[in-house]
């Protein structure tokens, strides 16, 4: 464990009637890349300008590399930005972009022009220093905006949707410079996104937020597999939800009945309720498959993608179930209204209160 | 067929707007003493007696004084202005900028009779002072609009990034708002200047004999003499407005000046 980079303790924000951000509290460790990821208007811009110092926390204090930073100036914060809309400065090229922050210290000029061209080196833009941003494409103005905010080495490197304007193609390949760029650095990470993609393919941890709350905080992995809100679990990836009842709980799991069968799934966010109350089975598609001993249906639709399909299976009693299968498989054994058996064996599934 | 309607029409049109100009440009190559068209013999000296003429010397140098002043001021008062109104929430906001775009609605000669009123109340004869004035008052609703389309039109996310990257405010107005303004003063500048050099209701009011701007030489030059020197300064006018502009739109791009391009890269 490193020493702490960020904590937030109980931070709020209010615009008007509208709670942006409620009691937010985060710990991040140094080097650390954290995601905040959730759909607009869930606070996750809100709380990056808290920490970035655009806006004023109505309550709550904010700590940066352990000093208290909250009624600190944006520019006494020492942090990097990123811009979805990478905000180069149209007037100069793209050394002097990336020396600005560097001239706002009083940096020497011969310093100055070593780091603009480490910086430059470090996103494989040496050749572009005199270019204007307007004569290049976005990946590479993307970059220089990278390039800018790395060059003071800030204490912290936040990132407000910088892949969202990138075509799908560079979006990925900006993604593995980003993260690759990070983890040579060493550079404490603040990343927003709404692309849960991209927030599970780079982040050491991710907090995923609705409505002005954090709801879980937690590595990639966690979010996935062991989602702590109802939220979390059909925001991140896909799932199929059946209606059911909790039969009883067992300490750390509990069992609960749907679609004719039982399951037993982790008991934590289903503390509250009594035996016999309704509970919603969320199942992942990939952790289904077809099995000879499982749940009669049949396919409803198939969407074949290459290397899987999808299918919709048609559950009497249960509604719709989507399972994922391999591409070739679906071609050949599961063709729209063919009979089919849903098993459970790989399942890891979770219940919320519905 | 709808073709050459259309062309007919916009021919009609550009013939209509340009016809008085054509006519005095040419009435001023007249050798006669009397203003007519067509001209009989072509003949360069009302051009001459037009810039000899001490009165629209005087006139020219004064005009352009006033002009360059009173623009200055007006960018000046209408940069501050538009970026309160465009950055700033505070009480008598609407009201501010309603009074400065009233001018518009205004005729320039009430605005002229008012200041005369006023400077006469507060014992100012018809002096610079008074006659700049009276131009910042005629200008600034144009240049305070040109200025607030501009500040609009700047990402505010490039200061936003200024101020992260460790700059004061201060520094962020000088590197990033200002250069990213540029375009937007020096066209509002230029707009103003123009206007005010061809300004001549309000001016009447206003100027003495000393203090009198070029349009209102011109005016007191018809009231007495009916010669071809009247249009040749006509012609002398539209060519130094045609060349600033010309290389106003070479170095800034008229489209951003007039507000029809948002100027942004």
């Amino acid at each position: 464990m490193g020493s702490e980079a960020l904590r937030l303790d109980g931070v709020s924000k209010r615009f008007g009637t509208v709670a942006a951000l409620q009691e937010a509290w985060l710990n991040v460790e140094d080097g650390e890349f954290v995601t905040l990821l959730g759909p607009s208007g869930c606070g996750k811009t809100t709380l990056l300008n808290l920490i970035a110092g655009f806006l004023e926390a109505d309550a709550g204090e904010i700590f940066i590399g352990g000093q208290l930073v909250t009624q600190l100036p944006v520019w006494e914060r020492n942090l990097g930005m990123v811009f979805q809309s990478y905000a180069l400065f149209p007037h100069m090229d793209v050394a002097k972009n990336v020396g600005y922050g560097l001239r706002a210290r009083g940096v020497s000029k011969a310093e100055a022009a070593r780091r603009v061209e480490e910086a430059l080196a470090l996103v494989r833009l040496s050749a572009l220093a005199g270019r204007r941003s307007r004569e290049l494409s976005g990946g590479q103005q993307q970059r220089v905006a990278l390039a800018r905010a790395l060059v003071i080495r800030p204490r912290l490197l936040l990132l407000d949707e910088p892949f969202s304007a990138l075509d799908r193609n560079l979006r990925a390949e900006m993604q593995i410079e980003l993260k690759e760029i990070q983890q040579r650095l060493g550079v404490t990470t603040i990343f927003v996104t709404h692309d849960q993609g991209e927030a599970m393919s780079m982040s050491d941890r991710v907090a995923v937020m609705s409505e002005g709350r954090i709801l879980q905080l937690d590595t990639p992995e966690g979010i996935y597999r062991r989602p702590a809100h109802a939220f979390v679990a059909s925001f991140v990836g896909d799932a199929t939800m059946l209606p059911g009842q909790l039969i009883r709980r067992n300490g750390a799991t509990a069992l609960v009945r749907a679609a004719g069968r039982e399951f037993t799934v982790p008991t934590a966010p289903l503390e509250a309720l009594a035996e016999g109350a309704a509970i919603l089975l969320y199942l992942r598609p990939e952790h289904l498959s077809p099995e000879d001993e499982g749940l009669a249906g049949t396919v409803a639709s198939r969407a074949y993608l290459g290397d899987r399909a999808e299918l919709v299976v048609e559950v009497p009693g249960a509604g719709r179930i989507l399972l994922r299968v391999p591409g070739v498989e679906a071609l050949h054994r599961w063709p729209v209204g063919a009979p089919i058996r849903i098993g459970f064996t790989r399942a890891e599934p979770v219940a919320f209160p519905a | 067929m709808i073709g050459i309607v259309f062309r007919m029409l916009v021919a009609m049109l550009l013939g209509f707007v340009l016809l008085p100009v054509v006519v005095a440009c040419v009435a001023a190559f007249d050798a006669r003493s009397v203003i007519a068209f067509p001209p009989q013999n072509f003949s360069w000296r009302w051009f001459q007696r037009a810039l000899s003429y001490e009165d629209f010397q005087i006139g020219f140098t004064n005009s352009l004084i006033v002009a360059a002043i009173a623009s200055t001021l007006a960018v000046v008062i209408g940069g501050g202005v538009a970026y309160a109104i465009d950055r700033y929430r505070f009480r008598g906001k609407a009201a501010l900028e309603s009074l400065l775009l009233a001018p518009l609605a205004i005729p320039h000669f009430t605005i002229g009779l008012g200041a005369l009123i006023v400077a006469a109340q507060i014992g100012q004869s018809r002096d610079w002072p008074v006659v700049i004035l009276t131009h910042v008052v005629l200008v600034l609703p144009f240049v305070l609009r040109s200025l607030y389309v501009s500040l609009k039109n700047i990402d505010p996310r490039l200061e936003a990034a200024a101020l992260s990257l460790g700059a004061r405010p201060g520094r962020v107005i000088l590197t990033v708002t200002l250069p990213a303004l540029a375009p937007g003063l020096a066209g509002g500048w230029l707009f103003a200047a123009i206007l005010s050099f061809n300004e001549f209701t309000a001016s009447l009011f206003v100027t003495a004999q000393r203090t009198q701007t070029l349009p209102v030489a011109m005016y007191n030059y018809v009231r007495e003499y009916a010669d071809p020197s009247m249009a040749a300064i006509s012609a002398l006018y539209i060519l130094l407005t045609t060349v600033v502009l010309v290389i106003a739109n070479r170095f800034l791009g008229l489209g951003r000046i007039l507000g029809t391009e948002d100027g942004r890269p």
